[in-house]
């Protein structure tokens, strides 16, 4: 027995899966959203599917050329392009954050270019949430006040009713039970012999924001049973960190994974990140400040300023704990965030005498060999 | 927008009616009442500051402040030249470029350059962009 061919990590090959027409025959609304600084425990408790944007599989960015500049980030690029040829026509409504410069301007060009091409007349609701850069306490009092204002509107648009904050606390119980379920899986890729593969787990995580939390926690029970039952990687391969740029498909993982290592732990959009801390419930009175506090002081992506420190802290700590033997930065092309964390990952990380390797790529996977010859000559050169 | 040159003065019969740093359209600021409002008017005043004000709004004001001058001053044409380091402008010379042959019917011209290294878009080739641009308008 294997995960190849699982139909829950399958879910993750395309955008659109079963979970989504079944939800849709109900009569209920599916929504997107670019980054994880959205509310998904909000959207749960409005009764909507959260989906969150990705463009596994695209490898054109040719109709978002026209609109965005060539020095724009190519996922940003792929996701226009992809919604352009109609592979996001099935959303209920988009949610957009200034999670980075590429992907806040999806606000105007998905209003403009894709809800409003010709042929297409479904209305899809749209709303913008302002994100600050810092983290203090006023900058939590302004993110707060735009969760405030964003129920305020799901309830205008979807529900037409006050979300209660029962059901905002059952939401939290349900994603909570989620993120615990992909720690432990994580606790079973980071032991000695790996029970779990990166692009495995890379798979859970995106098939895991593509469909209902209720059926992806279902699913990732009976993984984490059959993974614990398993025996585990035992071969003598490298053990690596992936680190950097958004990653929605296998074809860079595996690069990797198949010139002699294995990613047993990442800091990525669609890794870590996700899960390391939940929502506390605390005296239960305002559930929806707890579901922002959790977003707003969690582990940040390197769109927060002054909080490189606790970045490269879980670095150190994750090598420490998952035994790493090198960490693998990727940037995607004109990705200014990773860029600049990953230039001073790259320097700390050598003073600590850890292996790394900085690579540029693009979001698609292109010059393969150029990558692939890179990777093995730095596993190599890992003793 | 660069400034234009003496050189292009001299070679190319256009007049160019505003670039980006002059183009500051805020309210003054209420020096009468309180002191809140004072606060308010040099904060609004700040936001409203050239490239600070288009690169933290979004685009429609931009589209539409354009399109007005555009009309306003009845342009010919227009020019815009996108620096490769601004992703907050990286998603509207497109746009722009529709919105004002859609609203005023005249053409745009969209130089990519880099600020801070000419060997992306030297200077001669910023000059015959512009001056075939011109030529073709002509």
């Amino acid at each position: 027995m294997s995960l190849n061919n699982d139909p829950f990590l399958n879910v993750s090959n395309s955008i659109m899966n079963s979970y989504i027409k079944e939800w849709q025959e109900k009569n209920k609304k599916v929504v997107g959203h670019y980054c994880t600084y959205i509310p998904e425990e909000l959207l749960h408790a409005a009764n909507l599917l959260p989906f969150r944007i990705r463009a596994t599989g695209n490898k054109d960015t040719d109709l978002a050329d026209i609109y965005m500049v060539r020095f724009t980030c190519s996922f940003v690029r792929a996701t226009l392009d992809l919604a352009l040829r109609g592979g996001y026509d099935f959303l209920d409504g988009l949610f957009i954050s200034n999670s980075c410069d590429h992907t806040r301007r999806m606000f105007e060009l998905f209003d403009l270019k894709v809800f409003k091409r010709e042929g297409f007349d479904k209305n899809v609701p749209r709303f913008y949430i302002a994100m600050p850069h810092i983290i203090t306490k006023e900058g939590f009092e302004w993110y707060y006040k735009e969760i405030e204002e964003f129920k305020e509107e799901l309830e205008e648009t979807y529900t037409h009713q006050i979300i209660p904050n029962q059901d905002l606390h059952n939401s939290i119980k349900i994603y909570n039970k989620n993120r615990d379920l992909l720690r432990k899986i994580h606790e079973l890729r980071i032991i000695d012999t790996p029970k779990i593969t990166g692009s495995e787990s890379l798979q859970i995580s995106m098939s895991n924001s593509s469909i209902p939390k209720e059926f992806a926690n279902q699913e990732l029970e009976r993984i984490l049973k059959f993974l614990k039952e398993s025996e585990g990687i035992k071969s003598k391969v490298k053990r690596i960190m992936l680190v950097g740029s958004e990653v929605d498909t296998t074809d860079f993982t595996r690069l990797i994974e198949d010139s002699g290592a294995v990613i047993v732990s990442d800091s990525l959009c669609f890794g870590t990140r996700n899960f390391l801390e939940d929502v506390h419930i605390g005296d239960g009175n305002n559930p929806l400040r707890n579901i922002s506090r959790r977003l707003y002081y969690r582990l940040s992506c390197p769109r927060m300023m002054d909080d490189y420190e606790r970045r490269f802290d879980f670095l150190r700590n994750e090598i420490d704990r998952a035994n790493i033997d090198g960490v693998i930065l990727q940037r995607i092309n004109n990705c200014d965030l990773a860029g600049c964390d990953n230039m001073l990952h790259s320097h700390r990380l050598k003073d600590l005498e850890i292996p790394v390797l900085d690579l540029d790529r693009e979001f698609y996977q292109a010059d393969t060999t150029r990558l692939q010859t890179r990777i093995e000559a730095f596993l190599e050169m890992i003793k | 927008m660069p400034r234009k040159t003496e050189m292009e003065n001299r070679i190319i019969p256009y007049q160019m009616l505003l670039n980006i740093f002059n183009y500051n359209l805020s309210d003054l600021i209420d020096t009468k009442s309180d002191l809140d409002s004072l606060f308010y008017g040099m904060a609004r005043k700040a936001m409203d500051w050239p490239m600070v004000k288009q690169s933290s709004e979004f685009y429609y004001p931009f589209l539409d402040d354009c399109i007005r001058m555009a009309k306003d001053f009845s342009a010919d044409c227009f020019i815009y030249t996108q620096s490769i380091a601004c992703k907050q402008f990286g998603a509207v010379p497109q746009l722009l470029r529709e919105a004002l042959h859609d609203e005023v019917g005249i053409p745009m011209l969209i130089i990519d350059f880099d600020v801070g290294d000419a060997r992306m878009t030297s200077l001669k080739a910023f000059k015959d962009k512009i001056s075939m641009f011109v030529q073709t308008l002509m």
